[in-house]
């Protein structure tokens, strides 16, 4: 049993709708019927892919060839979707399961309502990583994230899980924060941790802006920040240098505004 | 062309037919007597059930408030949406179902008609716009009245009946509305104030007026124009534990005038108990089976996720605690009432949830006239009308219902006699229940009967032992002699129609309203009364007679 | 000449009905306000054009054709602008539904703002009779909703509340300076300017929730401000989103939306978001009721798909291959990029960056023609009359042409 490689047919054109296109249906065979929308219209997925057996057993490997693919293993539970290029918006949006890895970027809403599973993205993802759909209150719930950088409103309402970004983030990181954990090894924009309620936000460095509604919780050697690296090399990302005794970290807690406990961990390298 | 249905079992509780083997003849979308002609087509329903079209008298399914609520159960659209297929046209939602969705699911489930109970006089030009969007099903809006704040004004300057129902009769007229409907009568205009519970006997923050004199003044007056349908009521202090004082202090309000209460469950709730929440079903049963000028309808909860939405800002700011999700909107509305949203899933585990649903239950069985007792679940308040006939399987079929109740929170059968209440609804009982009775309580002459001159609005059942099959998948819905739905699909578009009254009323009051639109509304009267051509593009209104004092 | 009184003015969302117009050959004329907005659109009225195919004149069947064949052969087409009536929004989502186009309205980004907050936690919320009537505080924030609705204080804030005892309000302005139009307008009514940036409008209103409870460390101003609205009794916080500074001001609203829900707790207190523009309340009020979802919407596949992000309008149309916009309350419309198929419904004399493959000129909503639109605060729909006629189809009747012509066969 081999895996999957689909290669666009055509680069350009309307973005591509891929809900439905996920690593369970190479078990039940019948991939290349399976509906997708480009555009206005339903067509089947081998009208716009060239399908062939390649790569790992329970694997799609997808080559975007120019075209832009969103939804791209949205709602996955197994297997693996490798994409070699860029993924357009929503991508692994309600992930439950398995494992998303996308070499190049991509864009907005990746991650959005994750439940679980592993969302791995080389490049910058766009705004809006782990945050919610429209309408809903909460946003990612568990599984966990590694990006090379992020746009805006990254971790937005999150609820539990983790996004690690090895470079900078935009702005309004972590607003509306209710647990998980978000490490930034770069830059952070203003509104970081705006309206926290918990969670913690892990940070390399000062943010430029500080967040107004943050108190001073004093310097702590944190045990869990030392697991939490331990994690996240075991998993192939550590966002951070890290000195070679103990993990300390300045405290910010809050935001009080709205009598929130989260907390803005700053690294000490001192 | 003349229709022949032959040989069908006609449920028609109007004419006293009860299951009795018979022809029905088509002619021009009308029920004809048999003209002794031979047919065009002839449709055989020798072993069918047949029945007048069913009618919704309570659905909460065009207007502000609705649209609200899709906006609201924004997840419910994501996960449930509809494809155009057919005549049917795209939407979605369950609870909150898109305009088409709505019309297309009534009409496969039988019912040709059915009525927005909460309208607003801000409101009812966008409620009438929605409803002509909803295909092949008839539909009315009932007004809200008793916390506008004109009309409290009048109340208060020691106005007389005649000048009260001028001004209902005006507003009726004004907004293209079929009856008169108050919700929470001096509650909503109270929470303005700042007021969040309701006493009776209470005199308002700033119209001084208390709630039980609203109530009278408007049952009088409704009475005295001769609107077909009793004063609609949702009453004081919904979902609150021990409000079946403030149910019964109402009908004593109306002193002995016709009045109906609606989704009477939500207002039917004693303090006993270890939990200090009960059933005062029977209570109220036998009020309403001892008082025939008294109708109601149960508005019955079913499990799972819903919406609820009213007018009554003041319950629904009490109950925004409880949303799930975690999201609510209230408005206040224009000086004449407001709405309320809040979504909610009732959960059979928890004990609250599962005795309101044997609450409704045993309003259902201990009212013994199915005339003066309504199918509802508040669409979508208690649950999505959709649910209606798993609720025709829980009343008519006991072993069913109880083999349900034993799957719910374990203290609800020691809470309430639901268990011992051994009644099956018969077919006949729910043919009055879902169409004669509501089709007689709002004066709708020629519909939820199968009698000689009545719209040809039929529906034909294989009669089935699972009730809720046989009640889902109707095989033949005619709406006005036409066939629209066959086996569940849509074969036919058709647009239905509104239904509304005119009472008489003196000209002179529109002088004094109009006076204070002018100095406070920001809107010309002119531009706030709907004429008739705005309704479905001009073809749309069925006019219903009113006669002062008969009803 | 003829004079038109009470007039319906659906052009900014404030809903106003009072005014008068004169008419002298088919020109008009505001004489009733100085309302720049209405005096604008109203004074606008140039002869009717014939509709026109690749920049040519041609018959309306020839452009309705040619309109169709734009969309039936497109990919990935985009029915948007929507700035219309109810019946042409009616109209607009069939013809999308055929085709399996996404719909948006051109004002939909200020919309948002609100929208995206309500959608995901709702509010509490208000309306202009209530305001009038009721409202013994008002808290405006951010730039002067009057710079896009002039005539909001004069109509809804200046004549003394009926249903409030004792019958008087005061005006704060908080983020924001108030016009001098507005300082003049709100004559005798007292009023105060809390300074502050339209940055800033988040964290301020998060500084007021706090101070509701705990004034101590409040700024000078704000712990003031908290004690007013806990004594006022009916307090409306206002605000013209479309007017705030940044991308993501829709955290703004929700902190403004969450004060007033705190203030709520105590006494009573409302929101007026405030818009209205072109009929984007009314279109949305119509996308929501018909789709059971709002603007930003596809219909390919036949299934509504609601996402503010990929089918906002201003996203889409890079995707998109073919546009069809709606503009009849205004003589403007976008630049596309080129390589679109562009059809314009637009008011005569609207000037294009580059000429649309089709143009069909049509009247204007309350000029042209009596329409259905929605007032601002959502709840109030109002029936405009018609004024003048130039011989225009309306885009209702234009939209519904178009969908005639597409071939018969199943949409997709």
């Amino acid at each position: 049993m081999t895996g999957l490689v689909l290669t666009a047919r055509e680069a350009g054109g309307p973005p591509i709708d891929l809900t439905g296109v996920l690593p369970e249906r190479l078990a039940d065979g019948g991939v290349a019927a399976l509906p997708v929308i480009r555009g206005r219209e339903r067509v089947r997925l081998d009208e716009l892919f060239e399908l062939r057996d390649g790569g790992p057993s329970g694997t799609l490997i997808l080559r975007p060839n120019g075209a832009v693919l969103d939804n791209v293993g949205a709602g996955m539970a197994a297997g693996e979707i490798v994409v070699e290029g860029h993924c357009g918006d929503n991508a692994g949006a309600g992930m439950r399961g398995g494992a998303l890895l996308i070499e190049g970027d991509c864009g907005a809403f990746a991650a959005a309502e994750m439940a679980g599973g592993r969302l791995r993205v080389a490049g910058a993802a766009g705004d809006f990583l782990g945050a919610p759909l429209a309408g809903s209150p909460r946003g990612m719930r568990g599984g966990s994230v590694f990006v090379g950088r992020a746009g805006d409103r990254a971790g937005e309402r999150m609820r539990r899980g983790l996004i690690a970004v090895q470079g900078d983030v935009g702005g309004w990181c972590g607003a509306r924060m209710i647990a998980g954990s978000i490490v930034v090894g770069g830059e952070a924009g203003a509104g970081l941790g705006s309206a926290m309620r918990r969670g913690s936000i892990l940070l390399a460095r000062d943010p430029a802006e500080p967040t107004p509604g943050f108190a001073d919780g004093g310097e702590h050697e944190l045990l869990f920040l030392e697991l939490m690296r331990r994690d996240l090399m075991a998993a192939g990302a550590w966002p951070m240098e890290f000195p070679p005794a103990g993990i300390r970290a300045r405290r910010l807690i809050g935001d009080r505004t709205v009598g929130g406990l989260g907390e803005l961990l700053v690294l000490s390298y001192t | 062309m003349l229709t022949k249905l032959a040989g069908g079992r006609i449920y028609d509780p109007a004419q006293g037919r009860d299951g009795e083997v018979g022809d029905l003849f088509v002619r021009d979308g009308r029920i004809v007597a048999d003209p002794g002609t031979e047919p065009d087509e002839t449709i055989d329903l020798s072993g069918k059930v047949v029945m007048a079209g069913a009618i919704d008298i309570h659905s909460h399914i065009a207007g502000g408030k609705v649209n609200l609520a899709r906006l609201l159960m924004a997840e419910e659209h994501r996960a449930e949406p509809v494809t155009a297929e057919g005549l049917c046209r795209c939407g979605g939602g369950v609870a909150t179902p898109s305009t088409h969705v709505t019309g297309c699911r009534y009409a496969q489930m039988g019912y040709t008609a059915a009525f927005e109970p909460a309208m607003l006089a801000s409101n009812a030009r966008h409620a009438h716009l929605e409803m002509a969007d909803i295909p092949l099903i008839d539909t009315g809006g009932y007004l809200v009245l008793g916390n506008d704040d004109l009309f409290l004004e009048l109340l208060a300057s020691g106005a007389g009946e005649a000048a009260i129902a001028d001004y209902v009769g005006w507003m009726l007229t004004a907004t293209r509305s079929l009856a008169v409907k108050s919700v929470n009568p001096g509650g909503i205009n109270a929470f303005k104030y700042n007021q969040r519970k309701l006493d009776v006997d209470a005199v308002g923050p700033f119209h001084a007026i208390t709630p039980r004199r609203i109530l009278a003044a408007l049952a009088a007056a409704v009475r005295r124009l001769g609107v077909p349908h009793p004063l609609h009521l949702h009453g004081f202090n919904l979902g609150v534990p021990g409000n079946v004082e403030a149910t019964l202090d109402s009908i004593a309000a109306v002193d002995g005038l016709p009045l109906h209460l609606t989704h009477v469950q939500f207002h039917a709730y004693g303090t006993e108990g270890d939990r200090r929440f009960s059933s005062a079903a029977t209570q109220i049963a036998e009020m309403v089976n001892r008082t025939p000028t008294l109708s109601i309808d149960v508005g019955q909860i079913m499990f799972g996720q819903t919406v609820t939405a009213s007018a009554d800002t003041m319950a629904q700011m009490g109950n925004a605690g409880h949303a799930h999700p975690k999201k609510w909107a209230v408005m206040d509305i224009e000086c004449d009432a407001g709405c309320g949203v809040v979504p909610f899933r009732y959960r059979d585990k928890a004990f609250v949830n599962a005795l309101q649903w044997a609450i409704g239950l045993e309003l259902f069985l201990l009212v013994t006239d199915p005339w003066r007792i309504f199918l509802t679940t508040d669409h979508p308040n208690g649950a999505p009308f959709t649910s209606y006939p798993e609720l025709i399987r829980l009343l008519m079929d006991r072993d069913y219902r109880l083999a349900k109740l034993a799957e719910l929170h374990p203290d609800v059968p020691a809470h309430c006699i639901l268990p011992s209440l051994a009644r099956e609804y018969t077919l006949g009982e729910i043919a009055t229940m879902t169409r004669a009775a509501p089709a007689r309580s709002l004066g709708l002459k020629d519909r939820g009967h199968l009698g000689p001159g009545a719209a040809a609005d039929v529906v034909v059942y294989t009669d089935r032992p699972d009730r809720r099959a046989m009640f889902e998948t109707p095989d033949l819905v005619f709406k006005d002699g036409r066939l629209i739905v066959r086996d569940g699909v849509m074969v036919a578009l058709a647009a239905g129609r509104t239904h509304v009254v005119e009472p008489g009323h003196d000209p002179a009051i529109e002088a004094w309203i109009d006076r204070r639109f002018e100095a406070r509304m920001g809107q010309k009267l002119a531009h706030f009364r709907i004429s008739a051509d705005e309704i479905r593009d001009g073809d749309g209104l069925v006019r219903h007679d009113c006669r002062p004092g008969a009803f | 000449m003829a004079t038109h009184c009470d007039v319906v003015c659906p052009f900014c969302g404030l809903g106003c009905d009072d005014l008068t117009v004169e008419e002298d050959a088919g020109r008009l004329a505001v004489r009733s306000t100085d309302c720049p907005v209405a005096r604008e659109r109203f004074g606008h009225t140039p002869p009717a054009e014939p509709p026109r195919v690749g920049g040519r004149p041609a018959s309306f069947d020839d452009a309705v054709r040619a309109a169709a064949e734009i969309l039936w052969t497109s990919r990935a087409p985009l029915v948007a602008g929507l700035g219309t009536d109810v019946a042409g929004v009616r109209a607009a989502l069939a013809l999308a539904e055929r085709v399996g186009a996404v719909v948006d309205h051109e004002r939909s980004e200020g919309l948002y703002r609100n929208l995206a907050v309500f959608q995901r936690s709702g509010w509490i919320a208000t309306t202009f009779a209530e305001l009038r009537n009721r409202c013994d505080l008002l808290l405006v924030v951010g730039p002067d909703p009057a710079a896009l609705h002039p005539r909001f204080y004069e109509r809804w804030v200046v004549p003394p509340p009926a249903l409030q005892a004792p019958a008087l309000r005061e005006v704060v302005f908080l983020c924001g300076e108030p016009l001098e139009t507005t300082r003049a307008a709100l004559g005798e009514v007292p009023f105060t300017v809390i300074p502050g940036d339209a940055t800033q409008i988040g964290a301020v209103a998060a500084a007021l929730s706090t101070a509701l409870t705990d004034p101590t460390g409040a700024a000078p101003g704000i712990a003031g401000l908290a004690e007013r609205l806990r004594a006022a009794h009916y307090a409306v916080v206002a605000w013209a989103a479309a007017g705030f500074p940044g991308a993501h001001a829709d955290l703004a609203v929700e902190r403004l939306v969450r004060l007033v829900q705190d203030v709520n707790r105590q006494t009573r207190c409302a929101g007026l978001p405030l818009a209205g523009y072109d009929n984007v309340v009314g279109a949305n009020q119509v996308c929501t009721w018909q789709l059971g979802v709002p603007l930003r919407t596809s219909l390919a596949g036949g299934a509504p798909r609601h996402d503010p992000h990929r089918f906002a309008w201003e996203r889409f149309q890079h995707a998109a291959d073919a546009v069809l916009w709606i503009s009849a309350f205004r003589p403007e419309m976008p630049a596309f990029a080129t390589g679109k198929a562009v059809v314009a419904l637009a008011q005569p004399g609207t000037a294009f960056a580059a000429e649309p493959a089709v143009v069909i000129p049509v009247g204007t909503p309350g000029i042209d023609h009596a329409a259905h639109v929605f007032r601002g605060d959502s709840i109030v729909a109002l029936r405009t009359g018609h004024l003048i006629d130039r011989g225009l189809p309306d885009v209702a009747a234009v939209l519904s042409a178009i969908t005639a012509a597409l071939p018969q066969e199943a949409s997709c």
